[in-house]
This record gives structure tokens, sequence and C-alpha cells, in this order.
């Protein structure tokens, strides 16, 4: 008697396994497509610097974030770096307080990945100044915010609310020369948090090279 | 070779236009990178007033090197030409041919491979002189991409004799045909687009399109915007009126109804691609336009090809009963067949609970992988065994059951999790549980069938791959449910006796030495410490049971053992996952264990490789893959394939899968696979390899390196300057 009833709880437990874990697949699979979209909470992330410490987005609380999708053998961020427009922009958001994070998301083996040290020599050479390089090798950060191309950018706002989310600026290329004739989403975005109003732009598509996952 | 003909062909139209040959349009192809570039006419002379076609040739290098379609996808930028036209003259837009999905890791890209035609309109004026010469230049741009990505440009030009009499360039006006031909056309029917709770879903009414789903294997619909997540799976329907095409909008999509435009290619069974231009206003969807399921786009699933892969799914779980990683478990099921053989109730029941065991696993199994993939990480089959921990449990269960075999213990009530004494005495559970234990090792074995079946279905929707597993799992178990329901087979069974439980002893070392297998493949993942561990911890477990065999019945005795046996097993499992081995010695280890020499896989050893016209052999594997295993005793470390590697200069790479790895996943997911062996053997003329089977021959391999070496050396030399 008492072995028929450990049977049935073996194949309840069993059905009821199976059950759940079908279930758990599909509630998963109903949530593939979510990205970060403006006017959302940004998704909670924590990622090593290039110096080996965990940085995570509830470090710079009450701040505005900036974070920008890099690969340094990408020709489109080349062409922000070339120009120097780049390095300009995350000067004068350091001097207005703003967090800047460039994100590598490169799988190992593919461009644009790097070590912590390598990060540090770009950024050196590139007179670039990030408040971090985040490593996201795994590409878990990357996928959290949908992020799709090299450069995608994301500006946070100080209450943990995306502001913006696209391309970098209006004119899709890989033409340096289209640098200064292109309006800059992001310090559009910038700028209107600054002057505590919405920004107009709130959402563009990407451009430039994928994202190396 | 066809390369090597368009340089021929280039340098001939350039010594022309040096030696000033006139009587024809003169292009001057340009060699960039990856790609010959060059501007094409219909015309070889055109008459003043003349409209007519030209168009920018794209010549793209081999092996998935890409240019991008107007709507590029989630990365990528189209070509274009900036023109420098003389007076009067005025070119159109390009007209494209119908995109395809060049899908990337988690992201898709649209455009094309090997070439692309882009045609334009060319308008001469009216004050043209014949006898005169028109010279339309432009600077051609565009993206062209592999992994990595190059911005490519060449300053191309045309010229083009004005005549009295015009005069068709024959070849090239072939090419722009065929790029015409391949572009969309207007569709004559209606098309209307409806919001759903995951985005959008198009309906086409159009006789057109409905006569062209017999001939279907897939569908898919390209947008000319942003409006849909690209990389998402399309559900295609066909009806009587057309086809219905479901999407996942993207965040760009706007809010509420919204018109949608863009392509619809339907690809046919022979590989014909047609196109229609659509433009759906928002409306609902009407009937006609569903009820035969083509889904997903990319990969054609209607019913019949669902059909075969779940054909192919049941094949490969009933041939895994022959795989050598599962052939020990199975041993236990043969015990408990051969003790309820003369009980035909029993037997029916042990038969059912296996077989739930079997399935329930496959259906972990299966979520476990889908939900993996959903998370963004690179799983695929044996997953499970890429986890130390895992790993050395396993082991320790394997000992375990090998002791319970043995007689060293019975289990009794309290260990519920585990079941009854295993194969002897233990009723339904025991049977259940050695389903479990089954999948559970048969899983990551790729067997024949099951490997397609299980790459095809993990590009699939959640369902398709649940489905596909659990059917693998009822091929699995088929073969012992069919005998536990036939009574015929007990007939062939002598009656229970002291031959029994010899018997059962007996089967308790194949039990050990799948433990001892499992012990290997852990020390490939930590080193030998991760190994000590593991029998610290079957130490432990056995003193364990010995000390519940001693202490007896007591409910105090009983907590004292059950806790000593936790131990073990917790502390294998902490121990087995603290220690993390550098995996580059793993790596090392598994590539000099064979005597023919190899060195690790990369994908940029692979093209350094192709560079060099080198043939390329790639065993993708696993220590904790039984198959790979065999195959690489029994076929690849032979004689017969030393020499011919060595006679070829075949480069032997392997791809180490023991440990979790994206790069090898993402490269198994290339070829449709979702876990090793796949073996892989690149030709020396470069170009996309050949794909050997799960379970290898000598001769095969043999075979297969004569093919790879191609008729002569002669072409891949003459190919090799197309690299400078």
């Amino acid at each position: 008697m008492t072995m028929f009833s450990r049977e049935r709880w073996s194949l309840i437990a069993g059905v009821a396994a199976a059950a759940a874990l079908t279930a758990a697949a599909l509630i998963v699979s109903a949530n593939e497509a979510s990205a970060a979209t403006p006017g959302d909470l940004a998704p909670a992330f924590e990622e090593l610097n290039s110096a080996g410490g965990k940085v995570s987005l509830a470090d710079f609380k009450g701040r505005t974030v900036v974070l920008e999708w890099t690969n340094d053998g990408c020709p489109f961020v080349q062409k922000h770096y070339n120009s120097g427009a780049m390095q300009s922009l995350q000067a004068s958001a350091r001097r207005d307080g703003i967090v800047w994070l460039s994100v590598v998301s490169s799988k190992p083996g593919s461009q644009g990945h790097v070590t912590g040290t390598e990060a540090d020599r770009l950024t050196a050479e590139r007179k670039a100044s990030p408040a971090h390089v985040l490593l996201d090798p795994d590409g878990s950060m990357g996928r959290a915010f949908g992020a799709k191309t090299t450069p995608h950018m994301f500006v946070i706002g100080p209450d943990g609310r995306i502001v913006y989310s696209g391309a970098i600026d209006s004119i899709r290329s890989s033409d340096v020369r289209d640098v200064p004739r292109a309006v800059n989403y992001v310090s559009l975005a910038l700028e209107a948090l600054k002057a505590g109003r919405p920004p107009e732009t709130t959402l563009t598509v990407p451009y430039g090279c994928s994202v190396k996952y | 070779m066809i390369r090597t003909m368009k340089r021929f062909l280039g340098v001939c139209a350039m010594a022309a236009s040096v030696l000033g040959v006139s009587g024809g349009a003169l292009a001057e192809p340009v060699r960039t990178g990856h790609t010959l570039a060059e501007l094409i006419s219909e015309r070889a002379a055109a008459v003043p007033g003349d409209l007519f076609l030209g168009a920018l040739r794209l010549d793209l290098d081999d092996g998935g090197w890409h240019v991008y379609w107007k709507n590029v996808g989630d990365s990528g930028l189209p070509p274009k030409i900036d023109w420098e036209l003389p007076e009067g003259v005025s070119v159109g837009d390009f007209t494209w041919p119908a995109p395809h999905a060049i899908p990337l890791a988690t992201l898709m890209n649209y455009g094309y491979e090997h070439q692309l035609v882009l045609p334009f309109e060319i308008r001469l004026p009216q004050g043209a002189t014949p006898g005169s010469e028109i010279e339309l230049k432009g600077r051609a741009s565009w993206l062209i991409c592999l992994e990595t990505c190059i911005p490519e440009q060449a300053d191309l030009v045309l010229r083009l004799p004005v005549a009295a009499a015009l005069a068709p360039a024959e070849a090239s006006g072939a090419l722009i045909a065929d790029a015409l031909a391949a572009a969309p056309v207007p569709l004559t029917g209606e098309a209307v687009v409806e919001r759903t709770d995951e985005g959008f879903r198009i309906g086409i009414l159009d006789d057109a399109v409905a006569a062209s789903a017999p001939a279907a294997a897939s569908a898919r619909f390209f947008p000319d915007g942003p409006e849909i997540v690209h990389a998402a799976a399309q559900t295609v329907e066909f009806g009587p009126e057309g086809l219905s095409v479901s999407m996942t909008a993207s965040e760009y999509a706007p809010s509420g109804e919204t018109p949608l435009s863009g392509v619809v290619v339907v690809e046919g069974k022979d590989g014909s691609r047609k196109a229609w231009a659509v433009a759906a206003t928002p409306a609902a969807v009407p009937a006609g336009v569903s009820g035969t399921m083509l889904s997903p786009a990319g990969a054609a699933l209607a019913l019949l090809p669902l059909l075969s892969l779940l054909g192919a799914a049941f094949l490969g779980g009933l041939v895994l009963n022959l795989m050598p990683c599962v052939l020990p478990v199975l041993s236990i099921k043969a015990a408990g067949l051969v003790h309820t053989a003369h009980n035909p109730a029993e037997a029916r029941l042990h038969g059912v609970a296996y077989t739930l065991g079997v399935l329930v696993c496959f259906a972990a199994v299966g979520a476990i992988l889908v939900a993996l993939r959903m998370a963004g990480e690179q799983a695929g089959l044996g997953f499970q065994l890429q986890y130390p921990p895992m790993v050395a449990v396993f082991a320790l269960i394997m000992f375990a059951v090998g002791l319970n075999l043995l007689g060293v213990f019975e289990i009794g009530g309290s260990l519920m999790g585990v079941g009854g004494n295993l194969a002897d005495r233990g009723g339904a559970s025991g049977a259940f549980f050695t389903g479990l234990l089954a999948a559970f090792v048969g899983a990551p074995c790729v067997g024949p069938f099951m490997a397609p079946a299980v790459g095809v279905a993990l590009s699939q929707p959640p369902l398709t791959v649940m489905g596909v597993f659990l059917v693998i799992g009822l091929g699995l178990a088929a073969p012992f449910l069919l005998l536990s329901f036939t009574p015929a087979f007990a007939r062939l069974i002598p009656r229970p006796g002291a031959w029994m439980a010899v018997f059962r002893q007996a089967l308790a070392f194949p039990m050990f030495l799948t433990a001892i297998w499992l012990l290997w493949v852990l020390g490939g993942q930590t080193g030998a410490d991760g190994v000590i561990a593991a029998v610290a911890g079957a130490t432990v477990f056995a003193f364990g049971v010995w000390l519940a065999g001693r202490i007896g019945e007591g409910l105090p005795g009983r907590a004292v053992s059950a806790g000593v046996i936790l131990l073990a097993v917790v502390g294998t499992a902490l121990s087995a996952n603290m220690i993390t081995a550098p995996a580059e010695a793993a790596q090392g280890s598994a590539a000099s264990g064979g005597e023919v020499s190899s060195e690790p896989w990369s994908p940029e050893r692979v093209q350094v490789l192709q560079a060099d016209r080198r043939i390329i052999f790639v065993d993708f594997t696993a220590r904790w893959c039984a198959t790979c295993q065999v195959n690489k005793k029994l076929a690849i470390e032979t004689d017969e394939v030393k020499s011919a590697f060595a006679e070829y200069d075949v480069a032997f790479l392997v791809a180490d899968w023991t440990n979790r790895d994206s790069v090898i996943a993402a490269a198994l997911a290339e070829h449709q696979r979702a876990g090793v062996p796949l073996y892989l053997m690149y030709p020396a003329s470069g170009g996309p390899p050949e794909v050997l089977p799960q379970m290898l021959t000598p001769g095969l391999i043999a075979a297969s390196v004569r093919k790879a070496a191609g008729p002569g050396a002669s072409e891949a030399l003459s190919g090799r300057g197309d690299k400078l």
C-alpha cells in the first residue's frame, strides 16, 4: 500500500515538473522581445570595469548615466573617435557630472573584445574619458538593453529611467565628414536633461556594426 | 575559378580602355578589399534622349561576405553612389532585388551574398551628339561584412558611346534583367495589417501569392522600416486567398494601428524566390489567408516538414539506445525487465514509469535549454555536463547505483528522492528513476537523425523545441515500453531464481565504468583536484551507507547516516564548483591526447588556413561525448586517416566543447547543430566545408580528404593572388 502511494507520488511529481518546466519556458519566451525603451526603468546591471572592479547601475543613483556600446575595430565607432566628437562629448559630460560608461559586449575572439589592460590602453590612445569601460564578454548587459550596434547609445536619467535610446547622430554613415553635419542626439538629450525638460527625440534606430555577441 | 575569370575580364576591360578601343560601353572594374565593383549598362551604344538601364555590380568574396539591402536590419549600411554627371544626364534610384535574411547571433541583417546588381535608370539629353562619348562618374561606397565590417569605396566610370542607332550589351543586359526579375513585383491584390499581442499580423490577399503556396518552402516579410524585431521568428500561414505573417513588434513600432510596408518573399522548395512589394493598411486580417502553417520564416515547417522533423527526432531517440553513452544505464533497465517479465501488470506499470522518467528528463533538458537560449546563452545539447558540479554529482550517483546493484545497501522509504531499490525489488519509482538517468546520460549524446532534428528545432518556437525533445524521449523509451507490453517476451526469459542476483551484481560494473568515464570528464574540466574531490565524496558516501547498515533501523541512526550521505553529495558538488582549472590546460590535454597532431580551433585560425589554401578538418568534440571518443579512436586515429592527412597536408583543428564556450556554440549553431560531434572538412579551394556524418569510418574521412583536395592543385594556386 505504501509502495503504491510512492509510485503515485513519483508520477504526479514527474508530470507536475514537466508541466512547470514547459510553462516556465513559455513565460521566458514571451518576454523575449523586451528591450530597454525610453520611459522604462533601465535594466539593472553589474559588470567588471577595465580595472577589474564591479560597477553597477545602483552605484550611480541620482546621476545621469550615458551608455556607449563600442568596438574599437568597427568603422562606425572609428568615425566618431577619429573625428574627436566622441571624446569631446565624453569630456563635456564629465564636466557636467554625468557618468559615461563605455560598454564592450564583443564575445571573446571577436572584433572589439578587449582585456582590461587593452581597454585602458585604447582609452589613453584615443584620449577618451569614460568614467568606466565595462567588459561584458558574455553579452548579458548588451542583451538586457537590447544593444544592437556599435555605437548604440543610451541615456539614463537621475530617476533611473531611460531618456534616450538609439543612434549617436542623424547621419547613418561611416564617413567621418558627416560628423559635423549631423545632429547629435546624445548631446541633445543631455542638454535637455540639464535644462530640466524631456528631450524631443527619445528613440531612434541605431546604426553601425552589429554587436559581436 | 570564377574569381580568376572575373579578374581576367577586368584586366581585359582595363587594357581595352587604355588602348582606346571604342565601339562599346566601357567600364573599369575596381578591385577593393573584398569586392570587384563595376558600373554596367544594358547599352553598348546609346542614342540621344535615350532612357535605359545601368547598374552597379558588386561581386563579393565568397564565404559569407555580404552587403546590405535598403533596410539593413539590425546593423549595416546600404550601398550608394555619389554621382558626378555630365550636363543633361540624369540617373534614377536603385531598384533593389529582394533581400535575403542573414542572421548573426541574436541579430538579423537583410542583404546579399556573392553578387549584387543594383539597376538604375539613365537618361541622356536630347542634344547629345552621335559619335561623342558620355562619361558617367560616381563614387560608389558600400559596407561589406563577414563578422567584421569594412567600408569600401571605388571611383567608378562608365564610358558610353552615343550613336545614331542603339546597340545592346548582351552580357550586362542579361545581368540587369536578372536583377530586375529578382526585384519585388507590385501586388495586384490587397494587403492589410492588424495589431496582435506580439506585434503585427499582415494579411496578403492575392491570387499569385496564394498560388505560390503548394511549392512554398518558406516565406518571410522584410519591412521597409524598423517596426518589427528583425531577428524574431515569423509565423507564416497560407490560405486559399493568400498568406499571413505574424511578427513581433520592435520598440520602434508606433503604438496603435499603423500601416506597414515591405517585401514578402516566398521561397520555393526548388530554391526559387518570388517577391511582392507590400503596402498594408490597417484592417482586420480575413480568414482566407490562414490555415496552413509555414513557420517560422526561414525554416519551412508546414505540417509535413514538422512531421518529418518529429520522425527524425523519434528515430534519433530510438538509435540513442545503441549509442555508447546510454548502454550502461540501459543495463539497469534490462535487469528490471528481467525481473518483471513474469508479472505482466507490473511490467506494464514499470514500462510506463520508465517512459515517464525519460520524458520528464527530456522535458527538463528542453525547457532549460530553451530558457538558457532565451537568456542569450549559447547553450546546446550536453550543456548539463559542462558544469563540473553536475558531472561530479552524476559520477557519485553512478557509483551509488553500482553499490546498490552489488547489494552493498538497499534504499528504504526514508530516502525518497532516489526511488526504491533500483533494479530489483524497486517498483515503479525505480523504473522512473532509471528513465531519468538514461535520458540524462543520453541527452548529450548526439547520434544520427537526432543532430539535424535538434539543430533545426532550436531555431523554432519553444513549443516545437519541447515537442522535438519529448519525441526523442519517446524514441529512447520506445523499445522498453514495447517489451513491457509484449507478453511473448516473457517466455524468452528464464524463471526467476538465484541467477538474477548474480545478473544484477554483474550489472554494477558498467555503472562503475560510467563513473570512471565521468571522472575523466571532470578531470578535463577541473584537473586532478576535482577528481580527487569526487573520489573523496564517493568514499564519504560509501562510509555513509556502511554506517546506515551498522546503526540499523533506529531514527537517530538513519538521520546520522543520511547526514553523512548528504555531506558527501553536497561536498562533492561544492568542491567541484570551486575547483576551476585553467580551460587552456583542458584544451591542451584534449588536443595532445591523439596521435594525429592537431591544434586548437578558432574561426580566425580557419580563415588563416583557408587563405593558405589548406584542407582543414575540424573536430567539434567534448570529453563527455562518448560518440566523439569512439569516432576518435576508431576512425580519426587510424593509419588510413593519418596517411591521408599527411599526403594532402590537412590541418587538423580540434574544437573542444567539454567546457562552456560561446564561440564553439555559435559555430555549431551556424551549421544548425546544437551539440557535438560535428565534423567539417574545408576544401583546399576555399568555400564552405563538407559536413561529415556523426558516425565516422576511416574510409569516409579519407574519401572526404581526397574530395576536398579538388581536381588539381593548379586551380588552388591560381586563386591565391585574390587574397593580396
